[in-house]
């Protein structure tokens, strides 16, 4: 459970339809649609709706703009995560915690408009390092750290002749004989990376954001760049990721896999390799079903005595104390799942709306080492 | 209801017709693959080959349209969104409405005027087929 | 056609059959308001369809043309019975595939304006919508005889002098011509209730020169 945004935070004053296109670069519509029905509110026509009706002054518009902006706070944190584990040990958490008390948030450029994403054009020009915004306290003694940083990706735009004939003519005239043309253009993103401390679960969360359409970068640096920008907050932290690597997730996914089907999980895409060293996939198309009880897959399965090596799976939680929902995904490359001592140490969360579903999904994985 | 019961109903609202023939032919396939999920409508006017039915070409819209509705529900309607990437995404029933009459997209919550062209619609059983095909099993 | 057919195909194929233009609206309609709509949008297509074609329907009685509407309905995904019991012997009852949707109609042949009158009282007095809250309703009035409109004009009047309460007139939105809606607190709820009155013209006689000697014609 997240605690809402304090009063005076730039989110709670800010025009409501710039907290949603802030919030539309970072958040699938399905997550929203599902905010709206767990309030019996209508989902209406899609985000341009959705604002139009957060931005009446009735009662629907003031429940509707309280509800978003309170949702982007605890979105913050959540989403789509890259994560990494690791243990933690008491007699480091000790010494965090005390660093914890004293520590504070730095001026940058990011805390002009904190929560909420720069522009653009400051982004062009914002640091690519992950500089703290904000210590989040919550509930069971757990603390969050956001560090954000401006991230770029090229998008890319095809144009034919058939759609851009003026283009396309202009192009022929340059250089001709080509028939098609790639244009790229530099767009900027703000990143929140995060940083949790759950002393109760002995785990520390590195959870880099991968929210944005287009994010693509090496996880392995960043997640070490997050770390390294946590110690210079908390030298405390050196220990985590000096002393140790990150929790070696491969275990649970053949353990996942030979667990039951139930309401809480159900495997939606898996990787595995048969004796006779097949590679196969299964997929689910819908999150309500499990491809271990898949009729083709089951047989198959049954066919090899159920021999099979798991590479990979995608799972669909749904939690029930406290609910919520999340997907996990742990995947490994054939050709590592197939070596001696195979390894994986990360995972993607995602379809998170919140901490809470972030925290239960990785407590739900370690549970499987 | 047991399945003698069905087909009289469907009887007395298509009579003679090939509707009648395929509505059969449906429930027949959906009798002997029990697990069935996934049926284009493809499918149904392949039955309607396989029996010498009209070749009225919209003879399975008609027939689909009656088997989805409230007299005799034996199918359900399904739809999914097949993106670029492969990515099936399967929608909600009124998300198909929206996609349907607004043109909404389900995942990005964004108007877009070709998403009519990366949904894909088929059919599966309802649970009121599979009670009655069930109990017919018992018999 | 690939395996896999589109929405966008899947649409335009069954905009092909009838009713099927609305088919998604119809089996994904999640309001009572949304059911009405599109149930009205399919009875209109009904009448129209008979309309277009009096001479089938001459020999038909009330229950003929009312087990008629009731297959075309049945074959446009709804659940519709001829004489369901709802208090009485309604003419028609029409239910979508969500629990709670449901519509009730008298269907009348206008022989007299005291025919229609007692189809009205029964519809109203006799029977119940499964859930007052939702109450509308319909008037189904099958006209075998000329000038139609005078007659439902007829029946206006006649409305007019029936000492119902809260009544008032509204224009049918989508048959402005043949159709008309009330709106009146029967007196068994007290709740507002709309009842939509559609004709459905089906005199024919044709005066061409073989429509004036055949027999079925004379008398007409």
């Amino acid at each position: 459970m997240s605690k809402q945004p304090p009063a005076n935070n730039i989110l709670a004053t800010a025009k409501f339809g710039r907290v949603m296109d802030a919030l539309q670069e970072r958040c699938s519509w399905v997550l929203a649609r599902e905010m709206l029905s767990s309030k019996n509110i209508k989902p209406g026509l899609g985000w341009a709706d959705l604002v139009a009706r957060g931005e009446k002054g009735d009662s629907e518009g003031a429940l509707i703009s309280s509800l978003f902006r309170t949702f982007f706070w605890d979105y913050v944190v959540a989403g789509k995560r890259h994560i990494q584990l690791y243990d933690l040990p008491d007699d480091v958490w000790l010494q965090i915690s005390k660093e914890l008390s004293t520590a504070s948030v730095q001026h940058s450029v990011f805390m002009t408009s904190y929560p909420l994403p720069l522009s653009q054009p400051a982004l062009t020009t914002a640091p690519v390092d992950q500089t703290l915004c904000e210590i989040r306290t919550l509930p069971n003694d757990e603390y969050q750290l956001v560090f954000c940083s401006s991230r770029s990706f090229e998008e890319s735009l095809t144009l034919e002749r058939k759609t851009s004939p003026a283009v396309m003519a202009a192009v022929d005239q340059a250089i001709p004989g080509y028939s098609r043309l790639i244009a790229y253009k530099q767009q900027w993103v703000q990143a929140f990376d995060v940083i949790s401390f759950r002393p109760k679960l002995g785990r520390v969360e590195v959870a880099l954001d991968m929210n944005n359409r287009g994010m693509n970068f090496d996880e392995e640096a960043f997640s070490l760049k997050l770390l390294a920008a946590t110690k210079a907050v908390l030298p405390s932290i050196a220990p985590i990721y000096t002393g140790q690597i990150p929790m070696d997730l491969f275990a649970a996914i053949n353990e996942i896999y030979k667990s039951r089907s139930s309401s809480e999980l159900k495997i939606i895409d898996t990787n595995f390799r048969t004796p006779s060293g097949a590679l196969n996939r299964g997929k689910m198309p819908s999150a309500e079903d499990d491809i271990r009880d898949e009729d083709f897959h089951r047989n198959g399965v049954a066919g090899i005595k159920k021999e099979i090596r798991v590479g990979g799976l995608v799972v669909a939680w749904e939690f029930h104390y406290p609910p919520g929902s999340a997907k996990t995904k742990l995947w490994t490359r054939i050709s590592l799942a197939a070596g001696q001592n195979p390894n994986l140490y990360s995972m993607e969360v995602f379809d998170a709306a919140k901490d809470g579903d972030i925290s239960q999904a990785c407590t739900k994985i370690v549970k499987f080492l | 209801m047991r399945k003698e019961e069905l087909l009289r109903q469907i009887y007395a609202v298509w009579r003679e017709g090939d509707e009648f023939s395929l509505s059969v032919a449906i429930i027949e396939l959906i009798q002997k693959f029990p697990s069935v999920r996934h049926m284009p409508m493809t499918r149904f006017q392949q039955l309607a080959r396989e029996n010498s039915l009209t070749k009225d070409p919209y003879l399975s819209q008609r027939v689909v349209q009656y088997l989805c509705g409230a007299d005799s529900p034996v199918l359900n309607i399904g739809a999914e969104l097949i993106e670029e990437d492969d990515e099936v995404y399967q929608l909600k029933a009124d998300e198909l409405r929206l996609a349907v009459n607004h043109k909404l997209h389900p995942l990005t919550g964004e108007i877009d005027e070709t998403l009519a062209d990366r949904i894909f619609v088929y059919f599966y059983p309802s649970e009121f087929i599979k009670d009655i095909l069930a109990k017919d099993a018992e018999k | 056609m690939s395996e896999r057919q589109t929405l966008g195909e899947f649409h335009a194929a069954m905009a092909s059959v009838p009713g099927g233009a609305r088919f998604i609206e119809r089996i994904s309609a999640s309001s009572f308001e949304q059911f009405i709509s599109l149930l009205h949008e399919d009875i209109n297509d009904i009448v129209r369809e008979m309309e277009a074609n009096p001479d089938h329907h001459q020999n038909s009685d009330e229950d003929g043309l009312t087990y008629f509407v009731e297959a075309l309905l049945k074959q446009r995904s709804y659940r519709a019975s001829k004489g369901a019991r709802s208090g009485g012997s309604i003419d028609l009852t029409v239910t979508g595939r969500l629990e709670g949707f449901s519509w009730i109609a008298e269907a009348k042949i206008f022989t007299s304006i005291a025919a229609v009158r007692e189809g009205f009282l029964q519809l109203h007095t006799r029977y119940r919508c499964a859930d007052i809250e939702k109450a509308k309703v319909g008037m189904l009035v099958y006209i075998k005889r000329e000038h139609p409109r005078r007659l439902m004009d007829e029946w206006r009047g006649e409305l007019k002098k029936m000492d119902l309460i809260d009544l008032s007139f509204l224009p049918c939105p989508t048959r402005p011509q043949t159709a008309f809606l009330t709106i009146h607190s029967p007196t068994h709820s007290d709740i507002a209730t709309e009842t939509r009155h559609v004709s459905v013209s089906l005199y024919h006689k044709p005066l061409d020169k073989s429509g004036r000697r055949a027999k079925k014609y004379k008398g007409r």
